[in-house]
């Protein structure tokens, strides 16, 4: 039965275990992480420990890389919390199911570099615990919360167009006016090229239509204006 | 789910399958910025990085200073930059440099960071510290000029990005400097690398 420690400014894991073979501690009991500036420690078995390795050894890969990552591990989480506080939640005594205990330790970056480096140096130590490998890769994770994020945004994106289009549906499609000042330079324009009686007829014919659709000045106006034309167009 | 943990008892430093057609862009720019940011925490960063390549047995992949300059312009946002690329040997030499200057300026990073934090608490006026907050801005400030200086004018970044960049590249320093910095700085450089 003996002990190792890992320590670090504000990191100190202790290693409980038996030795089996020559040098090499193969066999935990317990180990036990305690921070400098929060008074609880993490205390657990193997089960912890793998997932502390795994989540913190991520984690902190990702954040070099600047990606973020969601390892689904229910015993551990770490998330951010604003840009430099990263927020440790571990479940303590979860095979004591009467008595679970939530450890929640907020890490700034060198608190999270000194329990990832206290891992670190135990799973590169050739005589404890030989199983316990690093984690680097992290492309697994990665993928699965960009996806996430993706479909988000996809998700987003299609039903923000829906409800536009839902929106504007009860907009009413606007009726197209016929503009009174087009129709009187069409009606002065043919006048003075011909000179037959027809074109006179013409004009009452349309002018009538801008009256009745709407009753604006404008229509007073133009048949002002384009009876003028006519006497004079007709004479010549 | 499988546990999806690698087998690094040696640590080497393989190169991912994807990235057969030699290294990334932005693993060169990446490289580049970490030796900048070394430099500017200390800026006679060069001198010592030279001698390290002796040290670490490294000739054979970087000969001589200029040879050095030259991997450092494969960055292309480098003012020189020349197209040309870093074979795997000597990114992993520029690595091993890296991680073991950032092992060296451990405690340095720490203050720097931990300054860092105390600003964005606002504790400096409080704790007395405002010394401190002048190496952490001399700091900014080095990156600064020297960013302005090498990289290709206009500067790619604005002030206030080079300074972000800065902080950021502290924080990544601090962590290459573990037992596994270079594994871990290796493997972060290809994180989000296109082949």
């Amino acid at each position: 039965m003996i002990q190792r420690s890992y320590s670090l400014p504000s990191c100190t894991l202790l290693i409980d275990g038996i030795i089996t073979g020559g040098d090499v501690m193969s066999i935990l009991t317990s180990f036990s992480c305690r921070f400098s500036h929060h008074t609880e420690p993490i205390v657990g078995g193997l089960e912890l420990l793998n997932a502390l390795v795994k989540v913190v050894g991520a984690y902190a890969q990702a954040l070099k890389s600047n990606t973020l990552v969601a390892i689904p591990e229910k015993q551990v989480r770490l998330e951010p919390e604003g840009q430099h506080l990263h927020v440790l939640s571990v479940l303590l005594n979860e095979a004591d199911a009467y008595n679970p205990k939530q450890l929640q330790i907020k890490l700034n970056t060198i608190q999270l570099f000194d329990l990832m480096e206290s891992l670190d140096r135990l799973c590169c130590d050739p005589t404890t615990l030989p199983d316990l490998k690093l984690v680097t890769q992290i492309s697994d994770y990665r993928s699965q919360s960009q996806l996430n994020s993706q479909a988000v945004s996809a998700i987003a994106g299609v039903a923000s167009l829906a409800i536009a289009a839902t929106v504007l549906y009860f907009i009413p499609i606007p009726k197209p006016q016929p503009k009174p000042a087009q129709t009187a330079p069409v009606q002065t324009k043919p006048l003075p090229n011909v000179t037959t009686p027809p074109t006179p007829v013409a004009t009452p014919t349309s002018s009538p239509t801008p009256e009745s659709s709407s009753p604006s000045p404008e229509p007073t106006s133009s048949p002002e204006s384009s009876p003028s034309p006519t006497p004079s167009a007709s004479p010549n | 789910m499988q546990l999806n943990i690698s087998a690094p008892v040696n640590l080497d430093l393989n190169v991912p399958k994807d990235f057969v057609r030699g290294c990334p862009r932005s693993v060169r720019m990446d490289i580049d910025h970490l030796l900048l940011a070394i430099e500017a925490l200390d800026l006679e960063a060069v001198e010592v990085m030279l001698v390290l390549i002796d040290q670490l047995g490294l000739q054979k992949t970087i000969p001589s200073r200029v040879a050095f300059w030259r991997l450092r312009n494969t960055n292309l946002l480098r003012r020189n930059y020349q197209r040309a690329s870093l074979s795997w040997d000597e990114l992993r030499a520029l690595v091993k440099i890296v991680c073991t200057i950032a092992k060296q300026v451990d405690t340095g990073l720490r203050l720097l960071l931990s300054t860092h934090q105390q600003m964005i608490e606002g504790k400096i006026e409080a704790l007395g510290l405002q010394q401190n907050q002048g190496f952490l801005e001399s700091y900014i400030d080095r990156f600064t000029s020297l960013y302005i200086g090498r990289m290709r004018s206009p500067s790619p970044l604005k002030k206030e990005e080079i300074r972000e960049l800065a902080l950021q590249l502290l924080t990544r320093l601090l962590l290459c400097s573990g037992v596994a910095g270079e594994f871990r700085l290796w493997n972060s450089l290809f994180d989000g690398a296109i082949a």
